[in-house]
């Protein structure tokens, strides 16, 4: 059932009438996700700008050239499901993977798809939903010794706490893992019993002044700092020098293979839920070289985005194999947005929310699915469209959060963690 | 509703932008993610919620070779074909045969679609009271389209966006129709009347006015060194020091006056100015600060006329214009570039007329230089200044904004956002008549002082010798009935810790980031900090870094005396939650 409430939020906010129809045909979700969750972690590798589906997971060979591009593609284990040549590291494990070909979206501006598919709200202007690594820290508290929610190396636009305050941004490491990666203000300058007399200090500081009564972000933050300064595991958990260089070599030396491989020492150390935020997707030109080839920036040569992406996401994957910690860790690929079917003048794609990817792997998630179908020119879903709400349901219910749970903001509203969206069963193992 | 368009279609006398556009809109047609889009939807677009009806009606009625409309069998037209799903449609089912809209696009389509009604009448304004919304027109008729407007809520926690409210406190709820925009303010009280708050100026005046009718019970006055610590830290960016601390003596006026001519004040407003015009060279920056005192008006005239600074930083027309409108006008002009603003009577006919003052504007090696001829286009036509015929066309548009009541009006309210917490708008920049202030009559009463002598100092005094600024911390800020705690920002917090410790102390990355685990873990463990703590006694401490005495119990409860003791005390002050803070 749909009120009248939504409904208008809805058609002025620019859901169209069609999109509360549909949704107030979906049956309600059940208020309470199911007790066996599938994972206890889930890493999020965000692949921010919008990457092409066309280039990625949803290859069109037999459109014309104008809009399959330069890419072939590659078998994988499955019977008859190909994926770009250009990643073929993670097309072989592709029987461990979910890939989901039908996420649709209405947004095509990246901080409002950012928005919808990192919170599973449509963006208003009234209010800023949390982001799920933000509902994981409250659902699974802010982190005694590691922070619950961390990014690397900062947050993208929108994934950070909104309504729920700053108590709940993500802890961002602010450091290139692929350079000289360190973690500022770590380690306390003063020894452990002159620690714990500090601490004793300022909360009776705190406790003793009338002035200002509690600050709650500010407040958690002296919690959780100290809980991070006098825990060596949890501050060992960010030193990539203890990994053996072989495998920092199997992740690649780029930024987005080190980021991917501090955050399995982070989700192995405890943290909820950690997000690699890998900028340079947004193609608008030169899709085949920023992707696949080598371009110049100013006087600074880049890699393609591609061979980096495999290397780093296949080498997480078989990494939590071999640990055994795929089972309890959720690993999810995506980014805001696909692109435009058809290449435009300059040999990019620009923004095209109404077709996209994701590439879900590890903790309850199906091994070796692939969800939906796009049509010939991969525009529009053919079949099951999925919008972002449905996979943020769908990642909810894997960590055994419950959705029909409500957060207060600021002003006292009470906010239910997710307001629609349906599972994406076919996913689930 | 019905019976009008019955009567309509009966007498044959249909208009395509009365009648027929604003149904298309409140199905959500022409919203930004169907057929409005600027590129539309499967070859068919309109215009983003019907700014442009002679577009919308080309598109309906010409375009596809007139195939979206069947003047010889009606309802075999696209239009009505398409959203009731007899063919296939993007967008769904919108609407059934049996509904209002599917009856209105009929009887037009059967009337022979025309554009205009035999006896024309044009929309000239909307009027929205709660439950109600009324459409006013050329020949002096009135319509209720109430089911036909959209309307949103501020806030919907305080009221349903059909007007309906739910909780304490007030909002507005914006209402949309035909391209016209009003809002209704709608809200309840938090309790019964409350005592009268004390009044020190005319502020207050209408501050507690609203406090009483919305049942709020003002706190108490802060203590002398809070206000001492407050104003200062509003004032001049900076806490007290201890001299100041112990020499407090109650005259509150004074202080305030005092503070003002300082010239930290220059360094400090004159920061905080360059940062909302996104100022980024030292020399625009020192410029600014060095105009801080002298009248707003004549240095945004200079600014936009005579000064090379902000042309040196944004070359171009239309983000010029854009500048204009958001820090001066306290307006967001940037959507009106591609569709008329859906929340506000801007139409990119205005957005290009305000980018015209600027069309022939260049720099060369730093100099601003003008050229005798150029113009944006808009639609392949040149888009000429709305008024004024000065050589230098800059001029026309800062005597015209200088004069305008929202200039004024949009620096009151920064300034009041500044010292208060919240601006009587918020967010600052979007001052427009759908997102109207909590108290207009302040906000007007606030702008007029301003306009008398555009005296930044005089405006910030007269807010900060109010009861409203004066008032304790703590909970229940509605209204401005207490003071709103507020963090503090990164470069005042770097400041604080040089006077609090009385050693250089810069501000580091982490410290700007704003309220975040990163800025703690520096607070705590940051070598520079950690090097700048001296022993001294408890008294000292307190003084030195809370900008206050401690306390009986405070002083008892503190009772180490060695040298790492004292230090220690030093560090968790420099680290609680009152230092931290603007209370």
């Amino acid at each position: 059932m749909i009120n009248r409430r939504e409904f208008l939020v809805g058609s002025v906010f620019g859901l169209t009438v069609s999109d509360a129809l549909a949704l107030a045909r979906r049956p309600n979700l059940p208020a309470v996700a199911s007790a066996k969750a599938g994972a206890k972690s889930c890493i999020l590798v965000w692949l921010n700008g919008g990457p092409s589906h066309l280039e990625t997971f949803d290859l069109k060979p037999e459109a014309p050239s104008e809009i399959r591009g330069e890419f072939k593609p590659a078998r994988t284990p499955l019977d008859g499901v190909r994926v770009c040549e250009h990643l073929p590291r993670i097309a072989k494990l592709l029987d461990r993977c979910t890939v989901i070909r039908s996420l649709t979206s209405p947004e095509g501006n990246h901080d409002r798809a950012s928005h919808h598919l990192l919170t599973g709200y449509r963006p208003t202007p009234a209010l800023v939903y949390p982001s799920m690594g933000s509902v994981a820290a409250k659902e699974f508290g802010v982190g005694t010794t590691l922070p619950h929610y961390i990014t690397i190396p900062t947050a993208s636009q929108y994934a950070g706490a909104g309504y729920l305050t700053g108590a709940f941004e993500p802890f961002a490491v602010n450091s290139d893992p692929s350079r000289d990666f360190k973690v500022k203000d770590l380690e306390a300058p003063v020894g452990d019993d002159r620690v714990e007399r500090r601490r004793a200090m300022l909360a009776a500081v705190d406790r003793l002044s009338t002035a200002v009564e509690a600050v709650p972000a500010r407040d958690s933050f002296v919690e959780q700092a100290f809980g991070l300064v006098t825990s060596k595991e949890a501050r060992a958990a960010f030193d990539l020098m203890r990994e053996d260089p072989k495998a920092r070599q199997r992740y690649g030396t780029s930024r987005i293979g080190q980021s991917c491989l501090l955050a399995r020492r982070l989700v192995e150390a405890g943290a909820r839920f950690v997000t690699v935020n890998d900028e340079g997707w947004d193609t608008h030109n030169d899709i085949s070289k920023r992707l696949a080839g080598t371009f110049h920036q100013g006087k600074v040569m880049y890699r393609g985005k591609l061979p980096d992406l495999d290397e780093a996401v296949s080498a997480l994957l078989e990494d939590l194999e071999a640990r055994g910690l795929l089972e309890s860790t959720l690993v999810v690929v995506m980014g805001e947005f696909g692109r435009t079917p058809k290449l435009n003048p300059v040999g990019g794609r620009d923004h095209w929310p109404r077709a996209n990817s994701a590439l879900l792997a590890g903790g309850g998630v199906k091994r070796g699915a692939v969800v939906g179908q796009t049509d010939a020119h991969g525009e529009l879903p053919a079949e099951r469209p999925i919008a972002p709400e449905d996979l943020v349901a769908t990642i909810y219910h894997l960590l055994g959060i419950d959705v029909g749970r409500e957060h207060r903001t600021e002003s006292g509203r009470p906010i239910r963690v997710l307001d629609g969206g349906e599972l994406v069963r076919e996913a689930l193992a | 509703m019905i019976l009008l368009l019955a009567l309509a279609a009966a007498s044959q006398d249909i208009d395509f932008t009365n009648d027929v556009l604003p149904h298309l809109t409140r199905l959500g047609c022409n919203a930004g993610t169907c057929h409005g889009a600027a590129t539309g939807q499967k070859g068919f677009k309109l215009s983003l919620l019907g700014y442009d009806p002679e577009w919308d009606y080309a598109a309906i009625s010409r375009e596809l070779r007139g195939r979206r409309i069947d003047r010889a069998e009606p309802d075999r037209s696209l239009l009505l074909r398409k959203p009731t799903r007899q063919l296939k449609h993007g967008g769904g089912k919108v609407m059934t045969e049996d509904s209002e809209p599917y009856r209105a696009l009929l009887a037009w389509i059967r009337a022979d679609a025309p554009f205009r009604a035999a006896r024309p009448v044009d929309l000239v304004r909307i009027e929205a009271v709660p439950g109600k919304v009324t459409a006013f027109y050329s020949d002096g008729s009135l319509r209720d389209v109430t089911r036909l407007a959209l309307m949103t809520s501020n806030d919907d926690a305080v009221a349903d966006h059909d007007g309906t409210v739910r909780a304490a406190g007030e909002t507005s709820i914006m209402v949309r129709y035909g391209g016209h925009v009003a809002a209704v303010k709608v809200g309840k009280a938090f309790g019964p009347p409350a005592p009268p708050a004390p009044r020190r100026n005319r502020i207050d005046d209408f501050v507690n006015e609203k406090l009483s009718k919305f049942g709020l019970e003002a706190a108490p006055p802060c203590d002398d060194a809070t206000f001492l610590r407050r104003s200062m830290l509003d004032a001049v960016g900076a806490i007290p020091s201890p001299d100041e601390v112990l020499r407090i003596d109650g005259d509150r006026d004074r202080l305030v006056d005092a503070l003002l001519a300082r010239p930290e004040f220059q360094d400090h407003w004159g920061s905080l100015w360059a940062q909302a015009l996104g100022a980024k060279s030292p020399a625009f920056q020192g410029w600014i600060q060095s105009r801080v005192r002298e009248p707003y008006d004549e240095t945004v005239r200079r600014l936009l006329v005579r000064e090379t600074y902000l042309y040196a930083e944004r070359n171009d027309p239309k983000v010029l214009a854009e500048t204009v409108g958001q820090a001066f006008l306290g307006s967001r002009w940037m959507c009106a570039q591609c569709h008329n603003h859906p929340f506000e009577k801007f139409s990119r006919r205005n957005y290009y007329e305000m980018t015209s003052f600027f069309a022939r504007v260049r720099v060369r090696e730093g100099r601003v230089e003008l050229e005798s001829r150029g113009e944006l286009e808009l639609d392949g036509k040149p888009v000429l200044p709305p008024f004024g015929s000065s050589p230098d066309r800059r001029e026309d548009l800062a005597r015209w904004l200088t004069g305008s009541d929202a200039f004024a009006r949009a620096a009151a309210n920064r300034v009041w956002a500044t010292l208060m917490g919240r601006g009587l708008v918020e967010p600052v920049d979007d001052m427009r008549a759908s997102n109207p202030p909590t108290h207009p009559e302040l906000l007007d009463a606030l702008a007029a002082e301003f306009r008398k002598d555009f005296s930044l100092p005089r405006l910030v005094g007269l807010v900060m010798k109010s009861a409203a600024y004066a008032r304790k911390c703590g909970k229940g800020d509605a209204f401005y009935a207490a003071r709103a705690a507020k963090p503090l920002d990164g470069r005042v917090l770097a400041g604080a810790i040089a006077r609090a410790t009385g050693g250089e102390y810069m501000a580091d990355a982490a410290l700007v980031s704003g309220e975040t685990l990163a800025r703690t873990l520096h607070l705590m463990n940051g070598r520079d900090l950690n090097g700048l703590l001296r022993a001294d006694t408890v008294e000292t401490l307190y003084v030195r870094v809370l900008s206050r005495r401690p306390t009986a119990e405070e002083r008892a409860h503190f009772s180490g005396t060695d040298e790492e003791y004292l230090k220690d005390l030093f560090w968790a002050l420099l680290n609680s939650r009152e230092f931290g803070t603007n209370h």
